[in-house]
Parts: C-alpha cells; structure tokens; sequence
C-alpha cells in the first residue's frame, strides 16, 4: 500500500511537471526519443550484417526447419494476393493511358506507359506493401508473443543468438523471394496492362508488346528487381524490430504489429524515391 | 572466493528507468544448495532472477559465477557460463515451432557433439524423468500449463546443467503436481548435486526445498532478511518477513 501511495505521489508531480515544461525541454524529449529510436535501428540493423557474415563464414546457429517454413509462407502462401493486386495495378495504369492517349491518338504508347510503370516502379512497390501488410506484420506478432512467452529469453539463457535464430531466416527467406514474387507481379501487371490496352482502346497484342519492347530494356527490368531486394530486407528488419521491442500487455502484439506495417511502408516508398533519384542520377 | 560458493550478487542496485526496485542486495549462493529467492508480489524478486542471468542490465553493482565477474564480461564469456546454466521460465518458454521432443534435442544438438540416436535417447530419458514419456512429437500449444512447464523443465536439465534457475515454478499448478515439483527439485539437487536458484513466493514449497533464502522488501526497496525459512520464521528479523512466512495477509494488501 505504501509502495502505491507513493507511485501516485510520483504520478502527480509527474503530470504537473509536464504541464509547465518549457517548450525548449518537450522538444529536447522528442529529439532525445527520436534519436534513440534511430540508434536502435541502426544497432538492429548492424547485429543483422554481423550474423549474416556468421552465416556466410559458417558459423550461424540458424535453424534450416524454420527456415523453409518461412519460406513457404512468404511465397507460395502470398501469391493469390500479389497476383490479384498486380492485376489490379495493370488495370488501373493501363486505363490511365486510355484516357489521356486516346485525346492525342498515340494509343500505342500506353505500352510504354504499363512497360515503365510496372517494371521500374509499380512492380516492386506493391509486392513491397503487400508484403509489408502480411508478412512484416506476421513477424511482428509472431517474434512480439515469443519475446512475451518468454521464448527469446530461452534462447539468449541457452547462449543461442535471438538474431541467428529468429531474424536471419526471415531476414533471407524475404529477400530471396521479393525478387520472385516482383517477376510474377510485373508479368501479371503488364498482361493486365495489355488486356484493357486491347479490349478498350483496340492495340493488338503484338504492336503492344513489340512497342514495349523498343524502349524498355532490361535496366528497367532489373531495377524493379534491384528494388524487390531492397524492400525485402526493410520489410523484415521492420517487422523483426518491431516485434522485439514488442511491450508486454495484452495490446502490445497488436501495437507491434501495426507498427511493422507503418514503418516498413513508409520505408519502402523513401527508399524508392532515394533509388529513383540515384537511377536518374547515374542515368539507367 | 570461497569454493563452496557458486554465485555472488554484490552491492545489485537494479529497477526500470529513474524508477529503483531495489538496492545493495548481496548474498551468495552456495554450491549444492537451494536458494530461494522470496517475497510479495511486485517486489522485484522476477528481476533479480533476470539480472542473474543477464537478461537486464543492472543500475550499479555485480554479479560473480565462480570467480568470474558475470556483469563486466563479453558476450562469448556470458555465453559460457550460461551453457552451464539451466532455466525454468514461469510459462514454460517453449519454443513454439518445435515439437517438446526438438525443444529438449535443441541444446543437445547444439552444444553437443552426440549422434541422433544418443540425442534420441537422452530426449526420451528427460521426457521420462518430467513424467512426460512419449510426448516428443506434440507442440507446446497441444499441453496443458503444468505439461509445458515440465517439459521446459526436460530442457533445462537436458545439458545436466551445475547450476539451474527456476521462475515461479508452481505458479498456476495445482497443489499435488506443484509437490511434485518440488520432489523433483529435491531429487535434482540430492542425485545431481546441482545447484538451485529459485524464484517463489509459494510458502509449502519455500519450507520444502530451501536450504537458504533471500527476502526482498518491497516498501524498503532493499534486501530485509536472509537465511533458512525455517530459522527465519522462528525468530523473524522484521514485521515484513514474519508477516510474509506467517501469511498474515500482507502479502494480499500489498498486491
């Protein structure tokens, strides 16, 4: 009881405090929670790299079992949906060219339109948030109960690395397969693209294709896939920190997971606008 | 130090933040024995266990295994002298992808160079010696609470640690599978000569199986009494031990 008493004690002066705080020392705060949220990332990111070189020199105790499990599950398992957003996306830039081409009838160029748009950017960027809404999510919450079931706790008290264990097959499971899951994406996306350019505006498949094909070439298409891999690793460093900072509340593996999602969003679309700044720069 | 002395926790100042949970607590603990960490919920009894172990940093203050200082060292030394550690979480802490049998095969397959068959056969023999024989193939969410924490306690012992840690090992069992437990831990510490750390506030189990014990005060936020339970509630040092061993309901107030 006394304990209590004094916690709420500490309780009230803490409200009151934060009351007449001078806005030097609330923004203070905000820098000093922000930096130390960076600072986690880059600590997370950096155990990561190292594992990964422990892995390539042999050393890692990473568990094969899991990790095709989570191989599956992040890439048969996720292609109905892919298939179905990227059709959609297909869809949607192709009828885009429909409207505005049709006015200068140059229809043909809508292959060109679809081409750029799904290879170099498209493509990659939905996979991308796809993945970030299902599997980033899904290892938040995933890794977020284990660290609350006291899980990680057991393998750092056996001496086994959380990281070699848990994060790396997520970790390389997601950047094998977003390169795959973005060829399958942008293969459905150009078809989509092709089947509305056909049916609407009458460009028959071989001008499309044949149109397509004089000005994309394979930079394009290996730059979407460049981004594939890139998003991949976001979109599990994400969803692996978030779930270990996971709290241990009830809500807690709600809130991780949510932020999972947010944060491997947002990274996905800075990093692209980043690598389409550098693209343009180096001229691809 | 002292050979008969296992671990010493020295001057360990710990809590969260700005926040003190408790401070300066020493005492050793002595090969061979069962120490009991003990006193009313909330007081940092849990934390100490997980400063122990290294799971939290502590404020100020150090942590020795043998003569080695537990705190200061690396990561590969804290590596070393965890191998040698056993450690029952509260809830079982299984890994949830694996079947029991792989949850007790994993350290032996890790840190052991034993063929499959002799890893088999261990698995089966820690399975049988937790009273959980010939269900290696079921997936910790298939048991039952008490399963799980038996199972867990297959693998703690699966490396025949020297020393082992309990968290709160009858919480939520019923009373005759929770004296099973501490039959158990009495046979481990008789056969095994292991040394026993264990976290409780469950007064039977204290008086079976402490050799020694260590109560954490949680109004004065340090460590009040230590000694055997039974010496300790004979002549009570404080108003908050005896009311503690004697269950004079304070514990319930201070929840």
């Amino acid at each position: 009881m006394g304990r209590n008493a004094h916690r709420a004690g500490n309780n009230s002066n803490e409200s009151a405090r934060r009351i007449h705080r001078p806005w030097l020392e609330e923004f203070g705060d905000y820098v000093k929670d922000h930096m130390s949220g960076a600072i986690k990332i880059a600590t997370f990111t950096g155990e990561w790299v190292i594992a990964l070189g422990r892995l390539i020199k042999g050393d890692a105790r990473i568990r094969w079992k899991d990790f095709w499990h989570i191989l599956r599950t992040v890439s048969i398992d996720a292609l109905p949906i892919v298939a179905l957003i990227s059709f959609l996306v297909g869809v949607i830039i192709s009828f885009l060219g429909a409207v505005t081409l049709k006015q200068f009838g140059a229809e043909f160029a809508v292959a060109y339109l679809v081409g750029f748009g799904i290879l170099r950017e498209m493509g990659a960027i939905m996979t991308g948030v796809i993945m970030a809404g299902r599997t980033g999510a899904a290892f938040a919450a995933q890794i977020g109960s284990m660290k609350i079931n006291e899980e990680i706790d057991a393998l750092v008290t056996f001496g086994i690395s959380p990281i070699d264990f848990i994060v790396l097959p997520r970790l390389l499971a997601l950047f094998i397969m977003m390169p795959l899951l973005t060829i399958y994406s942008n293969v459905i996306g150009i078809l989509s693209g092709w089947l509305v350019a056909e049916g609407l505006m009458g460009v028959p498949g071989p001008i499309f294709f044949k149109e397509m094909q004089l000005v994309i070439g394979l930079p394009d298409f290996l730059l979407g896939i460049f981004k594939a891999g890139v998003f991949g690793i976001l979109v599990a460093t994400a969803g692996c920190l978030r779930g270990m900072q996971s709290g241990s509340g009830a809500d807690a593996v709600g809130v991780a997971a949510t932020r999972a999602v947010v944060a491997g969003i947002t990274l996905i679309i800075f990093s692209n606008a980043v690598i389409d700044w550098a693209a343009a720069t180096i001229g691809i | 130090m002292r050979d008969d002395i296992k671990i010493r926790v020295e001057n360990l100042t710990m809590g969260y933040g700005e926040v003190i949970l408790q401070q300066d607590i020493s005492f050793s603990v002595r090969k061979g024995e069962v120490t009991v960490i003990m006193g009313p919920s909330g007081c940092g009894k849990s934390t100490l266990f997980r400063h122990m172990l290294g799971l939290q940093e502590p404020i100020s203050g150090k942590v020795y295994y043998d003569d080695t200082c537990f705190t200061d060292s690396e990561l590969p030394t804290r590596q070393s002298i965890l191998r040698r550690c056993g450690v029952l979480y509260q809830s079982g802490a299984l890994w949830s992808s694996m079947t029991v049998g792989e949850n007790v095969a994993l350290p032996l397959s890790e840190f052991t160079d034993n063929p499959d068959n002799e890893i088999a056969r261990i698995v089966d023999e820690k399975l049988t010696m937790v009273g959980l024989k010939g269900l290696e193939k079921k997936y910790p969410a298939e048991l039952s609470g008490g399963m799980r924490k038996r199972a867990g306690l297959a693998r703690a012992i699966a490396l025949n640690p020297e020393i082992l840690f309990f968290d709160e090992p009858s919480a939520g069992l019923d009373p005759v599978t929770s004296y099973k437990l501490d039959q158990t831990i009495l046979e481990l510490k008789k056969h095994l000569g292991t040394t026993i750390i264990m976290v409780t506030h469950e007064l039977p189990s204290i008086f079976t199986v402490a050799d020694q014990s260590v109560y954490l005060d949680p109004d004065e936020r340090r460590m009040t009494a230590m000694g055997n339970p039974h010496d300790l509630i004979r002549n009570p040092p404080n108003e908050s031990v005896k009311a503690f061993l004697t269950r004079n309901n304070t514990e319930m107030i201070s929840k």
